[in-house]
């Protein structure tokens, strides 16, 4: 076989120039850590790598929205600690003030008590988080949601409730809205409320927390009428008779779903009213408590009335313990969710990194040792080049 | 006596001639394309002396080159192939490098402005982060831009190029006429060996640039052709490849053959060579890029929008468009007779593939074609504005009045971000709230609850009403007090252009109200709308979100690009083994010529001494006759 000078010169420079290129490209990647410098070299894991990337960034934003939302929710768990406190110990003020040894002027000392402590739960329910948002307002967080007004207590937001997305499939609501906190309080036992006429003269009392059974009541209204002391009916809100009969006191009443015991001695004609708890927030609740222990007592029948008004105070401040505790045991909830789901998120976010790795980076000892072994060939190369093309013919005529 | 005179004289002739070759040889030993050549030696016809039959020396047959035909044009195809995968994987490589950067490629700018979108919805009250999005909207306009003005560019080069290099096939083609006719004069009979050498060179550097075949014609002359048979050379004439403005688009070149029978664009008939990379480069690499880039700035811009409408902004109206895209293309050939015009809107990016357009009216109907496969597309409808035509998700409204055979370039996507930006004027116009609320009335005996409603035809007249729904029963309910509608625990009440849910199961009297969203600064409903587009499938028949079809146009283009360079390494290795044969065969190599110049030095000297011992015999003659 012929060998032209030219061919020997130009595939010896093509030789070592593609020797080179491969150097430089294992170079390169030992200079970046890279194993991928651009698509073309592995354009399915490039490809990967993107939607790793994009999938690392969309966990790193959960976590931070995880945060935010724990940080919210640590917030209204300490506010809503807060708010049990107070309503406990409004509670262990009307169970002092409904003692028989208190007196008119007692009685005022534990109002004025109530009263400081529903400022305080107020400005509970009016709480800022870190952006001075407010915590109970519903969406309009710009607006103080609980003001004091010539009607009482107005809620100013409104129902809605923020969510913050903690993973790609899963939102959890950040806040709850003071209405349901604070306003949308089902009175007496959470479903019936009942009460004395202000124009009873007996001693009969009426308990929410003895009325049994309500699996059939309907929404009804009634009025329980003592046509004499031993003697009673039942109307509807309509003045149909439901139910009347003979009463002894301590006897259980039955009408429409509902089984109702009234104690005490109650005087003909006087009037109960049964009929669906209505909401009320509770500030009304310590509210109209604490206006009751600043009516003085005369008489015994002022004095039941005083003593329905504070059972249904107490009954009123079980129901908003009851519904803070539920919306704590939903915030608690909520702060577990999110903690399983940061850490979670953390798992997946590491087995992303390493998949990201497994991709990207660089097998170092691989490389290094394809460095070596490149650099070792070129050198050969060379060397052999330079010894072969100063063999000529020329060189000895 | 005058005969071994004769024989020496021409011994030494012959022999000063191989010298000469041997130098010229060793001359050219790197010119490129040259082939070694050789003096043809024979024996003169020898003379009869009736004794027998006495030489009379050498002479000279020809100058005779190395050369075959088969290697040579292996060398041709091979270097046709290796140029095009050269091209083709050095403009792909660019576009490659372009996709992926980790700092100046899409999927950066896309991911944080979806955090800032998500930023935005932790707390849409607050300005800092409705500006930091808006920010964020203003840097993804502009990545978009910038992608797509580097791809410009690219695109600008390769029409250069393009250019550039049809200029140079017909400056080769104009040598290679000139060097047939000198061939032709120069006549068959002695080959005319260094006019061939050029003439084999200008065609295996008119290979390097675009696919030729080749015919030789008795005379000595070649033809050459392109294409599909079009002539570039046929003897010494040539046909001159044109470039020219597109009809569509003045900027844009086409290449144009100017033959005896009309001009034939050849865009899709050149193959091979660096014309071949470049025009496969714009079709299958820089094209597509440009198409998939634009579909995804339609796509993030369409899905943003729609959802930004559903929601109410900082001022509590329903939010308006924040991106707007560069409409798609609907262009008139410039050879169009008639005055016909088209619109073209794109209604759903999902459906819409990556490919151009032809829409074109035959005379009595207007049809639509693809470019990328050819296949006529059905359209629905009938091209007025009320009910445009449909296909592939667009709307074409054809206007004027077209003459038959006119032609329509439709672009769907390619203007998309040349016109991206921006639209909204303040960081107000994101839309975080919802539209309309619910509320159970204070006074309700249940519990039942009602969400915010979603909503579903922000155009009903209705929508921002205040209506009260109120049961009038437990599974019947009235509107403002109006009609009797069936209600069943965990139906949807439809009102006023949007849905509700009841939680719950409502009584007698219970009063639910829905109005608009007022006030509602931390409300995140929409907000949170918003940030899901990011992992909306809006693409590819809406099976990709927006960064995952990055993500495959990344793949696409890295591996195409990969291919051309795999293609283009095997190539150059192909080539330089049908080089090295060729060379094997035809290539100088020095120590050969250095033995060459020894043996017919040798012989000169030797030939030299013939007539040396020619005149010493002269000399012994002369000096017997004077005595």
């Amino acid at each position: 076989m012929r060998v032209s000078t030219q061919a020997f010169f130009q595939n010896n420079v093509l030789t070592l120039q593609r020797l080179q290129r491969s150097l430089n490209d294992i170079q390169e990647q030992v200079a970046t850590g890279r194993q991928i410098q651009r698509p073309s070299d592995d354009p399915v894991g490039s490809a990967r790598a993107l939607n790793l990337r994009e999938s690392i960034d969309s966990v790193e934003q959960f976590q931070r929205n995880a945060g935010l939302a724990e940080s919210r929710l640590r917030l209204e768990e300490e506010t809503l600690t807060g708010v049990t406190e107070l309503l406990q110990r409004a509670r262990e003020l009307a169970l002092q003030a409904a003692n028989a040894t208190q007196t008119n002027e007692s009685r005022d000392f534990v109002a004025a008590e109530l009263r400081q402590g529903l400022d305080q739960l107020l400005a509970l329910a009016n709480t800022r988080d870190s952006s001075d948002d407010f915590l109970f307002a519903g969406y309009q967080t710009q607006t103080q949601p609980f003001t004091r007004t010539s009607a009482g207590f107005s809620y100013n937001g409104d129902q809605g409730q923020r969510f913050v997305s903690i993973s790609r499939t899963r939102q959890i609501p950040d806040s709850d809205s003071g209405e349901r906190v604070f306003s949308r309080i089902r009175e007496g036992n959470g479903q019936v409320l009942t009460t004395p006429s202000a124009a009873n003269t007996g001693t009969g009392t009426i308990f929410n927390n003895d009325v049994a059974g309500v699996t059939g009541y309907n929404f009804e209204a009634y009025e329980v009428t003592f046509t004499a002391a031993d003697a009673f009916e039942v109307r509807d809100g309509g003045g149909v008779l439901v139910s009347s009969g003979a009463f002894t006191p301590g006897d259980s009443i039955t009408f429409g779903g509902l089984d109702v015991r009234i104690e005490g001695e109650p005087a003909t004609g006087d009037v109960f009213d049964v009929g669906p708890s209505p909401n009320t927030d509770m500030f009304s609740i310590i509210d109209r408590l604490a206006a009751a222990l600043e009516t003085p007592v005369a008489d015994e029948a002022q004095r039941a009335e005083q003593d329905a008004a504070i059972n249904r105070g107490i009954e009123g401040l079980d129901q908003a313990l009851a519904r803070v505790l539920e919306v704590r045991t939903g915030v608690g909830s909520r702060l577990a969710t999110i903690e399983s789901q940061v850490d979670a998120n953390a798992g997946a976010s590491l087995v992303l990194q390493e998949s990201l790795a497994d991709i990207e980076d660089l097998d170092y000892a691989a490389a290094i040792s394809a460095l070596t072994q490149q650099a070792t060939t070129l050198e050969a190369a060379q060397q052999s080049f330079l010894r072969i093309q100063g063999l000529s013919l020329f060189r000895l005529l | 006596m005058s005969s071994i005179l004769g024989i020496g004289t021409s011994a030494l002739s012959a022999f000063r001639r191989s010298l000469d070759t041997v130098g010229q040889n060793i001359a050219n030993a790197n010119t490129p394309g040259y082939n070694r050549q050789r003096v043809q030696l024979s024996a003169r016809s020898p003379q009869f002396s009736g004794v027998g039959f006495f030489g009379r020396g050498v002479e000279i047959n020809s100058v005779e080159r190395y050369y075959n035909a088969f290697l040579d044009n292996q060398v041709r195809n091979a270097g046709s192939s290796a140029s095009r995968f050269e091209t083709l994987a050095g403009f792909g490589g660019r576009v490659d490098d372009l996709l992926a950067d980790p700092l100046a490629g899409l999927a950066p700018a896309l991911s944080s402005f979806y955090s800032a979108v998500q930023d935005f919805s932790l707390d849409p009250a607050t300005p800092a982060s409705r500006g930091a999005l808006f920010a964020e909207a203003e840097s993804l306009v502009a990545r978009f831009q910038s992608l797509d003005d580097q791809l410009a560019g690219v695109s600008e080069e390769t029409s250069q190029a393009v250019a550039q290099t049809i200029s140079e096939i017909n400056q080769l083609s104009t040598s290679i006429a000139d060097l047939n006719q000198r061939i032709v004069t120069a006549g068959t009979q002695r080959p005319p060996n260094d006019l061939l050498d050029e003439r084999d060179q200008l065609v295996r550097e008119l290979t390097r640039l675009v696919d030729v075949t080749v015919t030789e014609e008795n005379n000595g002359s070649i033809n050459v052709f392109v294409g599909n048979g079009q002539t570039l050379v046929i003897g010494g004439e040539t046909f001159e490849l044109e470039v020219q403005p597109s009809e569509f688009d003045p900027n844009r070149n086409e290449v144009i053959y100017r033959g005896l029978g009309g001009d034939t664009p050849l865009r899709d008939i050149l193959k091979g060579g660096e014309i071949g990379g470049l025009f496969e480069f714009q079709n299958t690499i820089l094209d597509p890029t440009r198409r998939a880039l634009g579909a995804s700035a339609v796509a993030v811009a369409q899905t943003f929008n729609e959802q930004n409408a559903l929601g109410l902004d900082a001022n509590g109206n329903l939010g308006g468009d924040i991106f707007a895209t560069g409409p798609a293309r609907g262009t008139p050939s410039a050879l169009n007779t008639g005055t016909g015009d088209i619109s073209v809107v794109v209604q759903d990016i999902g459906q819409v593939p990556q490919s151009g357009y032809r829409f074109l009216f035959d005379g009595t109907d207007y049809r639509l074609f693809r470019d990328d496969t050819g296949a006529e597309i059905t359209l629905t409808g009938t091209g007025t504005g009320a009910d445009p035509f449909r296909a592939d998700g667009l709307a074409i409204t054809v206007s004027g009045a077209p003459a038959a055979g006119d032609t329509f370039e439709v672009e769907p996507v390619l203007d998309a971000i040349s016109g991206l930006s921006v639209v909204a004027s303040d960081p107000g116009a994101f839309a975080a709230a919802g539209p309309t609320r619910g509320s159970a009335d204070l006074n309700n005996l249940s519990d039942a609850s009602i969400d915010n409603g979603v909503p579903l035809d922000t155009s009903d007249p209705n929508f921002f009403a205040t209506s009260v729904i109120e049961f009038t029963g437990p599974n019947t309910y009235s509107v403002n007090g109006v009609g009797s509608f069936a209600f069943t625990p965990g139906d949807t009440i439809t009102l006023n252009g949007s849905a509700y849910t009841l939680t719950g199961a409502p009584t007698t009297g219970d009063r639910f109200t829905v109005e608009r969203n007022t006030n509602a600064a931390g409300d995140n409903r929409n907000a949170l709308a918003l940030g899901a587009t990011r992992d909306a499938g809006v693409l590819a028949g809406g099976s990709q979100s927006v960064s995952q079809a990055y993500a495959s146009l990344v793949a696409t283009v890295g591996s195409r690009t990969r291919l051309a360079e795999n293609t283009a390494d095997a190539q150059a290795i192909v080539l330089q083994s049908a080089e090295t044969r060729r060379l094997e065969e035809s290539g100088v190599n020095l120590d050969e010529e250095a033995a060459e110049l020894i043996r017919f030095q040798q012989a000169y000297q030797a030939a030299a001494e013939v007539i040396s011992v020619a005149g010493d015999l002269f000399d012994t003659l002369l000096a017997a006759t004077r005595r």
